[in-house]
């Protein structure tokens, strides 16, 4: 997801986060809604400046996280083999190392 | 039956997979000086079933090609006899067995889309024709489930028995590898060197004496197919890596990252496409 200006934000576009009145109050247009220009305006005339819109990498994004999550429950039964092999397992570390960096990042967005 | 009965049976030649009569004429026109590639697609396009699954092959993400590529012709100028060949050799020994193997051919096809991958991130020349020895390094399994069906049953359950590798599980049931039935096959269907020592070679890349690093991205690309699980080959572990096939492609382990970015990305792409 990204934040833009609603200046920016285009029909077709979906909400990443819900729209609330004031920062703790109801939600006016819920996450997942797709913006039309009729519901743009209204953003408009509410007064709102930023919102937060799904990417398209967001998709790909949920779906590399979950891809180094897989593999990093999968790591210690696929190396079985090679724990007496030192230049596999060097392998080994750094791709647990790589796996769980990339997992906090994905978290971290 | 010993090492020598199960090496003859494996290659008789009367069950062997026999390869499509097209292979024989391109054979004979790459052979004669005044043939054009005009010639051969036209050899190809002839056989509407085998030029449906070459277009196939060629626009998938194996090759990563940006625009579409429309004809045996222009995939010919494109990719080059060999990958063409070894399109033509790969699907129609997989055809045999796609309805009991289509978890080898999976694992065929992200292996030759990393070997690709591989390829282009190590700057070698002539990627596309690396990804030929990822779709042929298991073919080995394929004839021997066609010609010793009754082996393959041994060799299955001793992996499942024993959590053996099938590599180790094929030498103490068969006295070989797929690895040098690789080599065998390739004598017998005249594969070209840099091919047969890729896949002869794809467990031990050092030992390859004049392609050393067509073996090197075989044996890498194992070993992420085999980190990804993406397919089957028979055993669910990765295969040791060799430090030397690294060093063969210019790789550190550093590197590792970076390949295993553009393959999460690339396995995804590939899952989307159905070959079968």
């Amino acid at each position: 997801m990204k934040q833009i200006s609603i200046a920016l934000a285009q029909p077709g576009m979906i909400l990443a986060k819900p729209i609330k009145r004031g920062s703790d109050g109801p939600v006016l247009i819920g996450e997942g809604t797709e913006l039309t220009e009729a519901l743009l305006e209204r953003l408009d005339r509410m007064g709102v400046d930023m919102i937060a819109v799904r990417t398209v990498e967001g998709a790909a994004e949920a779906e590399a996280a979950r891809v180094f999550k897989d593999r990093l429950e999968r790591l210690d039964h696929l190396f079985r083999q090679q724990a007496d092999d030192r230049f596999t397992t060097k392998a080994k570390v750094l791709i647990r190392e790589y796996l769980k960096r990339k997992i906090a990042e994905g978290e971290g967005c | 039956m010993g090492t020598e009965e199960h090496k003859r049976s494996l290659l008789s030649i009367r069950d062997l997979p026999t390869l499509p009569s097209v292979l024989d004429e391109i054979t004979r026109l790459v052979d004669d000086p005044d043939s054009s590639t005009e010639q051969i697609a036209h050899v190809i396009t002839r056989d509407q079933a085998l030029s449906a699954k070459v277009l196939k092959m060629v626009n998938s993400p194996i090759y990563g090609f940006p625009g579409r590529i429309s004809s045996v012709h222009h995939a010919l100028v494109l990719l080059g006899l060999n990958v063409i060949r070894g399109i033509i050799i790969s699907t129609t020994v997989f055809e045999m067995m796609i309805q009991s193997m289509t978890g080898l051919w999976a694992h065929s096809l992200g292996c030759a889309m990393t070997c690709t991958t591989l390829a282009k991130t190590a700057g070698l020349k002539d990627p596309e024709e690396y990804a030929v020895a990822g779709l042929l390094h298991d073919i080995g399994k394929v004839v021997v489930a066609v010609q010793l069906p009754e082996q393959v049953e041994r060799i299955e359950q001793t992996v499942a028995e024993r959590d053996i590798p099938y590599l180790s599980a094929e030498k103490e049931v068969l006295g070989f590898g797929h690895d040098r039935i690789n080599g065998w096959l390739a004598d017998h269907w005249n594969l070209p060197l840099n091919l047969k020592e890729g896949i002869t070679f794809h467990h031990a890349p050092a030992k390859a004496a004049h392609y050393p690093r067509m073996a090197a991205v075989a044996h890498l690309s194992n070993f992420f197919v085999h980190f990804f699980e993406y397919g089957e080959s028979g055993y669910d572990a990765v295969p040791r890596l060799e430090s030397k096939a690294l060093e063969l492609l210019g790789f550190t382990l550093a590197d590792v990252e970076k390949i295993l970015d553009k393959l999460v990305v690339e396995f995804d792409a590939l899952e989307d496409v159905s070959f079968s």
